[in-house]
């Protein structure tokens, strides 16, 4: 008896140990997170970024960039709050805003709007409208910027992507299989030009290419989409990063 | 099994192939020791279990929920119940970096594994599908977010957006008239958002 | 007409003399149930089948993305856990408590890898499933996101296997404490004990089944017979297919009640003991059904072999039986071994072979007990020689001495298989032989006689 008491009192004391040490260190983090709760922080980032738009679209002196840096600060927040309605709104104002700032031109504001615009309209389910968007931006940068320009390489990419999650969406297999051969038209298009510019071993080919490798493996093609995994596969590892994704 | 009392004889080989000694008996206060042990277990196992209707349950289980979680006696066995579930579903997340690329990143999807692999790595299954997609696990996907934001960190072209997307499609009812076999399932057609994080420098690091 | 006996009105006398009777009995049930000494074997040989699935768990599931969930820079790392799912309840989690760095976690699970190894091979058993079960609450806490289920399960199995004494038969405790005994005075046979672990873990996977089988009840889907349909289409689940022909209605409606049906049984009709057996078979059905068609490792495996926990001792010891008289009928009759009885090196070598030697292949006989006379006589034993090693003989009526038979023994003893090959290695023959030899000729002054040592 004495035996199994001892034998009690030592698995007591463990657990006495092993909690008490974990203790502090619990309440810290518990203390941590109420300080820097992720919800409260979105609250009060939405409400600060509104006063901050509200502030400068009443201001009539005001100019456009501050116009513009308001608005897509208080967009993200709405962005994060999932109220994709009214940040669409926000882009769709600053579309408006920009559309005249540069003639003839390359149109940096614009662009950067009507990017944040269909990404805007990708998050409503408004993959038509979203499509739209992601085309304008690319048709005005290949017409003002060089064939390598990395913002072409952008555009083909989000082209691709935009074209990969709208096939996604449709329930009839050779509708889905139509937009993942322009998918993947649009990725091997970047891929061309990342290769051409000897960036297609660099983290800037990463994406593009898991992109690829989900659309060649959506369209069966499995030997391409092996082949395009490896090959991010390989550009990842090469960067030691602290995280990898499963 | 022959199991005796002290004995003074030596056995054969024969004999002590059937015999057996016996630890005797407990001691009764070994036994109440025990059978105090056991009817904790019981009883803190017991009112955890106990159906969600009942009033008391949870005036209960406010006094032996800590026991139990501090002794690792949780537990839960609704595995296809009450209700089985008639919906599919994946998570995707979009990375979207400084300069606009967006890279769509697929949470394993165990259907696209092969069987051995499938096998192996059964544990993102519980993580991905059955926790991180639903809301009553929302307070993680923040974490999830950074952790996608690092394992695709460039200093060049940083993430700067995460977005988390659920592609579901319900599984038709048993129709006889449209059939859907086992190995017919519609694709996950369905495009939900779960959580958009906008990423800190902080997070990078 | 006579008169009927007037009717005796209920005292409340007779029912306070029978509340003790009724107390009294209730203890004696409770007692018989969890303490009357009974054999550990079943249990030894759940801590065997359960340990490799810990190990399978570990190794194959755990280890290939330790990273993502354990590493310091984790998909949700301690500090996120301990704010967003620990709250201020206390959990038992050691990595917690070590400084914050990789090293500690990856040392914690090694050190569960090598004590869960212990404790399925039985080494100090007691204290290995202690290290495995606390070490194991501290992983399912670190990161309570990839635990089903499966894993709760697989935590309170080590916990009742480290309360329990599993480690008293089919152990390597057991193999090296042999070798300090002398089994003419112990016998062969485990320790009977008090099965008070062995019950709970019965009484678990009986709430398990109960709790499942009450939850069902109350879905509509278990109800309409259409659950099963639902449960084996889930595709991130899918194992092997299922052939159209029996991808039908009617047969998942009888799947679906009959699923309720057996899960009823678990935990009821399993305690009778004339549907035990019956019970059990379904159950593994059951199991074994969802194991082809669901990707839910561990899972079926660790219920499957909570089953043998319920397998009468005297029924294992029969099964165990068949399996020898099988292997006889198959191999032959066992090889005689013949031993100085007088000599106590001599038999606790012999216990150590014949504990071993599970399918029984080697009969000892004692050269000094005159009931084995006439056999050895007939066998042609030389026992001039029997004093000085043991003899083992082969099939040609020959006989191996000392080394060799122990090599012989080797190939015919499967737990000694390991060993074999490097028995036949010449020089490791060699120098065994001559080990042997001088062990065998000074055995009686190492040891003294039995008659000096053994008393």
């Amino acid at each position: 008896m004495t035996g199994t008491i001892f034998k009690i009192l030592l698995i007591v004391a463990i657990f006495v140990a092993v909690i008490g040490t974990t203790y502090p260190k619990q309440r810290a983090a518990i203390e941590e997170e109420k300080a820097n709760n992720y919800d409260n922080g979105l609250s009060l980032a939405t409400m600060r970024t509104l006063r901050d738009f509200e502030a400068t679209e009443k201001n009539s002196s005001s100019t456009i960039d501050q116009r513009l840096a308001t608005g897509n600060a208080y967009a993200e927040a709405l962005t994060s709050q999932l109220r994709f309605e009214e940040a669409a709104k926000i882009y769709q104002d600053q579309l408006a805003l920009t559309w005249g700032l540069v003639n003839n031109a390359y149109n940096q504001k614009w662009a950067d709007a009507s990017l944040h615009l269909a990404n805007a309209h990708r998050n409503l389910d408004s993959q038509g409208a979203a499509l739209v968007c992601y085309e304008s931006v690319l048709k005005h940068d290949q017409q003002f910027l060089p064939a390598n320009d990395p913002r072409i390489i952008r555009d083909l990419n989000n082209m691709g992507l935009m074209h990969y999650l709208i096939g996604m969406g449709k329930d009839e297999a050779s509708e889905r299989m139509k937009e993942f051969k322009t998918s993947r038209q649009y990725l091997e298009q970047a891929l061309a030009i990342l290769d051409k510019t000897n960036q297609g071993n660099t983290a800037k080919a990463t994406p593009t290419l898991w992109n690829l490798f989900l659309t060649c493996r959506d369209l069966n093609d499995a030997p391409a989409a092996e082949q395009f995994r490896l090959r991010a596969q390989t550009i990842d590892k090469s960067l030691n990063r602290v995280c990898r994704e499963p | 099994m022959q199991s005796t009392s002290p004995r003074t004889r030596k056995f054969s080989f024969r004999e002590a192939c059937n015999y057996s000694p016996s630890a005797g008996s407990l001691t009764p206060s070994h036994k109440v020791l025990v059978s105090s042990f056991l009817l904790t277990f019981m009883i803190v196992v017991g009112s955890w279990l106990l159906p969600e209707w009942i009033p008391a349950k949870e005036v209960i289980t406010s006094y032996t929920g800590p026991v139990m979680f501090t002794a690792g006696w949780t537990q839960w066995w609704t595995l296809f119940c009450p209700e089985v579930r008639n919906v599919n579903y994946h998570l995707c997340a979009l990375v979207e970096f400084s300069d606009g690329t967006i890279k769509c990143y697929e949470f394993p999807r165990m259907e696209k594994l092969d069987l051995i692999t499938k096998f192996r790595r059964e544990k993102l299954r519980k993580l991905f599908g059955d926790n991180i997609s639903w809301a009553s696990f929302g307070q993680f996907r923040p974490s999830v977010a950074r952790f996608l934001a690092r394992a695709n960190s460039d200093p060049s072209n940083p993430v700067v957006r995460v977005t988390m997307l659920l592609n579901s499609a319900d599984t038709p009812p048993p129709d006889y008239q449209h059939w859907c076999y086992r190995d017919e399932l519609p694709a996950h057609t369905r495009k939900a958002i779960l959580f958009s994080y906008k990423v800190n420098p902080n997070d990078l690091k | 007409m006579t008169e009927s006996p007037p009717k005796i009105a209920p005292t409340e006398a007779p029912q306070l003399q029978h509340a003790p009777e009724v107390k009294h009995k209730f203890i004696d049930n409770w007692n018989r149930f969890w303490f009357e000494p009974t054999s550990p074997v079943a249990m030894a040989l759940f801590r065997i089948l359960f340990g490799a699935i810990l190990l399978e768990n570990m190794l194959i599931h755990l280890l290939p993305d330790f990273d993502l969930y354990y590493g310091k820079n984790s998909l949700v790392p301690i500090k996120d856990m301990m704010s967003l799912y620990w709250h201020s309840t206390y959990y038992f989690d050691l990595m917690a408590a070590l400084p914050d760095n990789d090293k500690y976690i990856y040392g914690a699970f090694w050190v569960m890898v090598a004590a869960t190894f212990m404790m399925m091979t039985g080494l100090c058993t007691r204290v290995s499933s202690w290290v495995t079960f606390l070490l194991l609450m501290s992983f399912s806490h670190h990161f309570q996101l990839n635990q089903n289920a499966g894993d709760n399960y697989l935590r309170l199995a080590t916990m009742c296997l480290a309360l329990s004494n599993a480690g008293d038969a089919l152990s390597l405790d057991n193999l090296l404490k042999a070798t300090r005994q002398d089994w003419r005075k112990t016998g062969f046979g485990a320790r009977l004990s008090a099965p008070w672990a062995q019950r709970l873990l019965q009484i678990q996977i009986c709430i398990a089944y109960g709790h499942t089988w009450y939850s069902k009840m109350e879905g509509e889907k278990w109800n309409d017979g259409t659950a099963v349909y639902y449960a084996v289409r889930y595709d991130d689940l899918m194992r092997f297919p299922i052939p159209h022909i029996f991808d039908q209605l009617p047969i998942y409606m009888l799947l679906t009640w009959g699923t309720l049906a057996i899960e009823f049984a678990l935990f009821t009709f399993i305690w009778w003991r004339p549907a035990r057996y019956w019970v059990i078979a379904a159950g593994i059905s059951l199991h074994l059904g969802i194991e082809y068609c669901m990707n839910l490792p561990m899972f079926e495996w660790s219920f499957l072999f909570t089953y043998l926990l319920f397998v009468y001792p005297e029924d294992l010891t029969r099964s165990w039986s068949w399996v020898k008289s099988t292997i006889k009928k198959r191999f032959g009759e066992p090889y005689k071994l013949a031993f100085d009885g007088s000599c106590i090196l001599c038999i606790r070598t012999i216990g150590l072979i014949h504990r071993l030697d599970i399918f029984g292949r080697i009969r000892p006989l004692d050269t000094t007990d005159h009931d084995n006379d006439e056999e050895l006589t007939n066998a042609k034993l030389d026992r001039e020689q029997a004093k000085k090693e043991i003899l083992l003989q082969k099939r040609d009526g020959n006989w191996l001495g000392g080394f060799k038979a122990f090599r012989f023994i080797s190939l015919r003893t499967p737990l000694l298989w390991p060993l074999a090959p490097v028995l036949f290695v010449p020089v490791v023959s060699f120098f065994a032989e001559l080990i042997y030899q001088a062990i065998a000729a000074n055995r009686k002054l190492i040891l003294g006689s039995t008659k000096e040592v053994a008393q």
